[in-house]
């Protein structure tokens, strides 16, 4: 009997120690996974005043509550442990202590004063638009962004639409008031490190600011469940100072360059036409006859809409920003530049020797396959039988290597 | 235990349920056998009750009691409903050769009539001493009486409430009804403040309120409501309609749609007769074309600020040339329903010629007014097809107002 207690004593205690080592382990995970140095998503790690102006509320809003919550368990702890039940009479009840109770409700009062101010002040501020610098539409689509330059004024003054997608490119310093709605469902656009996110609803109009401090890669991702690929939908907002922003702008709008006739590239323009431009737009491209092709994706996808590939390489994401078209040798001298080199870097584009051809090829290959997308024709009843996403091609391997070399022309 | 009535009413009930599920077997249609549940559980549900009742408390197996207990000996009270019940019999009738209306509430009188006279027949029947029959009386039917006298009196506040504020103006609706909620507040305040008022004095009161809404709803009704304009909903076909003055609309789903009046583009047609457009963040576009997502359908709010009726017009190209008509049916198939060669159509009065653009409009718009447009364009302006047509573009029929439009 004595042994039998004695081996579930020795349970309990090595159950107990056992839970106890997983809380310490999960706890310091947790702990440690704050001070990450690659967490291109931390939003404390604010690179703009509009992210900075939430940091900083968000270190005021959590000072508080943390002081008050030490205080609340504390208070609590000490009155557990002292009036703890040892078996004595009850004490006397009393009603009411007016001074307290007054107390009691001016103080948290105060306390949410002290939290309301510079919340709706920040919020006001947030969401201000009368100082606005340039705008850039983004519209949000079963699963990527499309990204629109209007002609105006700002940006340094914009003469042509630009359309592009995946990444936003801006000038440092400047604010950006993006404009953003939706072809189908609600989508979220959110750039951690430059500000908070926000909706983008079919129908309506919404606005956030941004500003960049310094010239960098901001990455961020759609926040709102948005369906089957929600994951792999992903965008950038590349900063850039102004000269850099004005190369970027003129070789968006630079004329179209056809492929030198009977290259590689040349036969994939052809091969382009007939099986890519029916929803893909390429500015200044022109059909055999000479007539401008003009993409038509409201007739082949469902969103109505797919990305504009005018300068495909000059960005070095695909597929809603999900995959690289940099090459795992050549992404970091982009992405881990310095403030004061990844402008330049960025603005080579892709070359033929950093591009990433495996995961290209894949994609042509068959886009279902990488990025989960309703395609699948049987199933498209609702969508009348236009598919939500890329669909298979059937492209042979010879039409997939005329279209990487096409397409690395594009920049 | 059982009565006579029960075993009928039980028998009835057994009855329908077998003929529910035979039918329900042999036959496959559905509104049958709702109609025999329906009874088979109506029929159950009186029997249960009679049951209980035990046919107001007589032994079946004393037949004496029926002529010789003191319910049967007492004689009746006086009772209105038979009165009632005759009232809403010739109202029924008188409805049959007037009007629906007045034969619906002959309905509801004799229905009512009839429930509160059964009810009172059986409550004396159970039993001599009046009073107890008052009580049992009121068990059963107060219930019932109360949420349907509630129901019906708010629904007459209510509605004399809305006459009055039909009657009234615009300005002046909100003027009454808003000194009157303020009367409402004080009374209600000078009631807690009281709690030793009498209970007759806050009826009072409530009836007195209740009476003076309701004359005024009377007297208001009689006297008609304010002129209050009239929503064109005629539907007419956009290739004659968006290109005039003429008060029909095109696009009969946009005056159903909930106006949305934030997160969306405004397009105003000025004092001064010129188109302005204003865009979340649209600070310096510096540009006169305003633009929009391809393929997206763009909630627009069209705001005439003018002092004329207007509408605003979206001209979105040629419109495509109608099929010439098929040989099998000799009918000619049109995507959107205009386009063509037809000839000019006489609406309100009026020729109107046949316009060759695709146009999208709002319905005329008066002074003030407001509407929204929902616009999807699916082709670029950099098409071909749109720059030889001139392009996109906003206008106002009958000024110069325009505005351009492009679509990336």
């Amino acid at each position: 009997m004595q042994a039998v207690n004695s081996h579930s004593t020795f349970q309990h205690v090595n159950l107990r120690s056992r839970l106890l080592r997983t809380t310490a382990a999960v706890s310091l995970a947790a702990v440690v996974a704050g001070c990450a140095q690659d967490a291109p998503q931390d939003t404390w790690q604010p690179q703009g005043p509009n992210a900075q102006r939430i940091n900083d509320l968000d270190k005021w809003v959590f000072s508080i509550a943390g002081i008050v919550g030490v205080i609340v368990f504390a208070v609590i702890g000490f009155a557990v442990w002292k009036y703890r039940d040892r078996g004595q009479p009850i004490p006397e009840q009393t009603h009411g202590k007016p001074l307290l109770e007054i107390g009691l409700t001016i103080l948290p009062a105060l306390i949410l004063i002290g939290i309301a101010v510079p919340t709706v002040s920040g919020v006001m501020a947030l969401n201000k638009t009368d100082d606005t610098e340039c705008i850039i539409n983004v519209t949000g689509q079963q699963w990527w962004w499309e990204i629109d330059y209007p002609v105006q004024a700002g940006c340094g003054g914009i003469e042509e639409p630009i359309v592009t997608s995946g990444q936003m490119v801006i000038e440092t310093g400047t604010k950006v008031l993006v404009r953003g709605t939706s072809r189908d469902v609600i989508h979220s656009w959110w750039i951690p490190r430059l500000n908070g996110k926000r909706d983008m609803v079919p129908g309506r109009i919404h606005t956030v600011r941004l500003e960049a401090d310094e010239p960098g890669i901001y990455a961020g991702q759609c926040t709102e469940f948005c369906g089957l690929s929600h994951a792999n939908m992903r965008m950038e907002v590349i900063a850039m100072n102004p000269d850099d922003f004005a190369a970027w702008k003129a070789n968006q709008l630079k004329d179209y360059v056809a492929p030198a006739e009977g290259s590689l590239a040349a036969e994939g323009e052809s091969a382009f036409i007939t099986q890519c431009s029916r929803c893909h737009q390429v500015n200044g491209l022109e059909n055999s006859d000479g007539t401008p092709n003009i993409a038509r994706p409201d007739q082949n996808v469902w969103s109505g809409a797919a990305p504009n590939l005018t300068t495909l390489m000059t960005r070095n994401t695909f597929a809603g920003a999900s995959w690289d078209l940099l090459s795992e040798q050549c992404r970091p001298n982009v992405w881990a530049a310095d403030s004061t080199e990844v402008a330049a870097a960025y603005l080579e584009g892709v070359s033929d020797d950093c591009l990433n051809e495996v995961e290209l090829r894949d994609w042509l290959r068959n886009a279902p396959a990488m990025k989960p997308m309703y395609t699948d024709p049987e199933s498209l009843e609702e969508t009348n039988g236009l598919p939500r996403g890329m669909p298979y091609l059937a492209l042979s391997e010879d039409q997939i290597d005329q279209l990487i070399a096409y397409l690395l022309e594009r920049k | 235990m059982f009565t006579t009535g029960s075993k009928l009413l039980i028998g009835s009930a057994v009855l329908a349920t077998v003929a529910a599920i035979v039918y329900g077997v042999s036959q496959n249609e559905a509104l049958g056998i709702v109609g025999l549940i329906s009874a088979a559980l109506a029929l159950s549900l009186i029997a249960a009750f009679n049951v209980w009742a035990r046919d107001s408390n007589l032994s079946a197996m004393d037949p004496t009691a029926v002529a010789t207990s003191d319910a049967a000996t007492e004689p009746p009270g006086s009772s209105i409903w038979p009165m009632v019940f005759a009232v809403g019999a010739t109202v029924v009738l008188v409805g049959l050769v007037t009007q629906q209306t007045v034969f619906t509430i002959g309905l509801v009188i004799v229905a009512a009539a009839g429930a509160q006279w059964m009810v009172q027949a059986w409550a004396e029947a159970a039993t001599a001493d009046s009073t107890v029959a008052a009580d049992v009386r009121a068990r059963i039917a107060n219930p019932l009486e109360y949420p349907l006298l509630g129901v019906l009196s708010v629904g007459a506040v209510a509605y004399a409430f809305s006459r009055v504020m039909l009657w009234l103006s615009k300005t002046n609706t909100v003027i009454a009804f808003s000194v009157l909620a303020t009367v409402v507040a004080c009374i209600a305040f000078f009631f807690a403040f009281r709690p030793s008022i009498k209970r007759g004095a806050i009826s009072g009161a409530v009836t007195v309120g209740a009476v003076v809404v309701v004359a005024s709803g009377v007297a208001a009704g009689v006297d008609g409501e304010r002129d209050i304009h009239v929503h064109e909903t005629t539907g007419g076909d956009a290739a004659y309609v968006c290109d005039s003055d003429l008060k029909f609309e095109a696009d009969k789903k946009a005056s159903e749609t909930v106006g949305m009046k934030a997160s969306t583009y405004t397009i105003t047609l000025t004092e001064s007769g010129e188109l302005t457009y204003d865009v979340p963040g649209a600070l310096v576009t510096g540009s006169d074309v305003m633009d929009l997502p391809r393929s997206n359908p763009n909630n627009i709010v069209f705001r005439n600020d003018s002092g004329k009726k207007h509408r605003l017009t979206v001209d979105l190209g040629l419109a495509p040339v109608e099929e010439e008509p098929d040989e099998e049916d000799g009918e000619a198939h049109d995507d959107d329903g205009h386009g063509g060669e037809e000839g000019p159509e006489t609406l309100d009065g009026e020729t109107v010629e046949k316009s060759d653009r695709l146009l999208r409009c709002t319905t005329l718009i008066e002074p003030g007014g407001a509407q929204l447009l929902t616009l999807e364009v699916d082709v670029p302006s950099i098409d071909p097809s749109i720059i030889d047509a001139g392009g996109y573009r906003f206008y106002v029929p009958g000024t110069d107002a325009e505005l351009g439009l492009y679509v990336p």
